[in-house]
């Protein structure tokens, strides 16, 4: 495998922590916000990815790196009676996204710890090839 | 009582040579020394071209910024790890007493 090629696994890893972060920002962001009538609860999230990893893993080309995108999937909405509300429905609810804080509260811990488990292993692989390059040094 | 005929000797593969094969036409060692060049120079060229683009607020996250400055490090001191040795063994060439 070439040098490209792990350049790539780390990029697509930063990517995907970074996006990780994005969504469990969107979604403590959106945690107190009420949704309009006719709006449908949708919690971000990193939903797929394109091309093959496991291929880039396995040595491939770094031109078919996948790439990690942002979706949103349905959710389950939490009401609050507060007839005062000018966005109370008819029964007097205000209706929220159900954000689970504390999975949100984990995802950001876990995305910025896989962050820095990338982050050293680039780092790694900088001083291995710089240490390489001092074979035969005098 | 069934012995079984010891077989024949099957000739062998006529040799393959690996070095034969894939060794490519021998390219001159200023056109190598060119196109390494040219290699670190895309490197930085692209390096230069994220950072301008993250400096002028563009849609790039920080690592790839980093890892595309990282790359063009990598690859001028790898150009020069290579240009400390040429120089080292043509010292060497030129004091040899003949």
């Amino acid at each position: 495998m070439n040098v490209e090629a792990l350049f790539s696994i780390n990029q697509f890893g930063l990517d995907y922590e970074r996006l990780r972060l994005e969504a469990a920002l969107s979604n403590i962001a959106q945690s107190n916000a009420v949704i309009g009538k006719g709006q449908t609860p949708m919690l971000a999230q990193v939903t797929a990815t394109n091309g093959d990893f496991q291929a880039l893993v396995a040595g491939g080309s770094p031109g078919a790196a996948p790439a990690a995108h942002l979706g949103q999937v349905a959710a389950k909405s939490r009401a609050v009676h507060d007839p005062a509300n000018p966005m109370a429905d008819a029964n007097g609810d205000v209706h929220y996204v159900d954000v689970d804080m504390a999975t949100e509260m984990t995802n950001l811990m876990s995305a910025s710890r896989a962050y820095e488990a990338n982050v050293r292993g680039i780092n790694t692989l900088q001083e291995m090839t710089e240490k390489a390059l001092q074979i035969g040094g005098r | 009582m069934n012995i079984d005929p010891i077989p024949p000797l099957t000739a062998l593969d006529p040799t393959t040579s690996p070095a034969n094969a894939a060794v490519p036409a021998a390219q001159g060692f200023e056109a190598m020394a060119l196109s390494g060049l040219e290699k670190v120079d895309q490197a930085i060229k692209t390096s230069d071209a994220s950072l301008q683009s993250y400096a002028a607020g563009g849609d790039v996250p920080v690592h790839q910024v980093m890892i595309d400055m990282e790359k063009a490090r990598m690859a001028l001191q790898t150009a020069i790890g290579v240009r400390d040795h040429i120089v080292d063994a043509y010292q060497e060439f030129m004091r040899m007493q003949l």
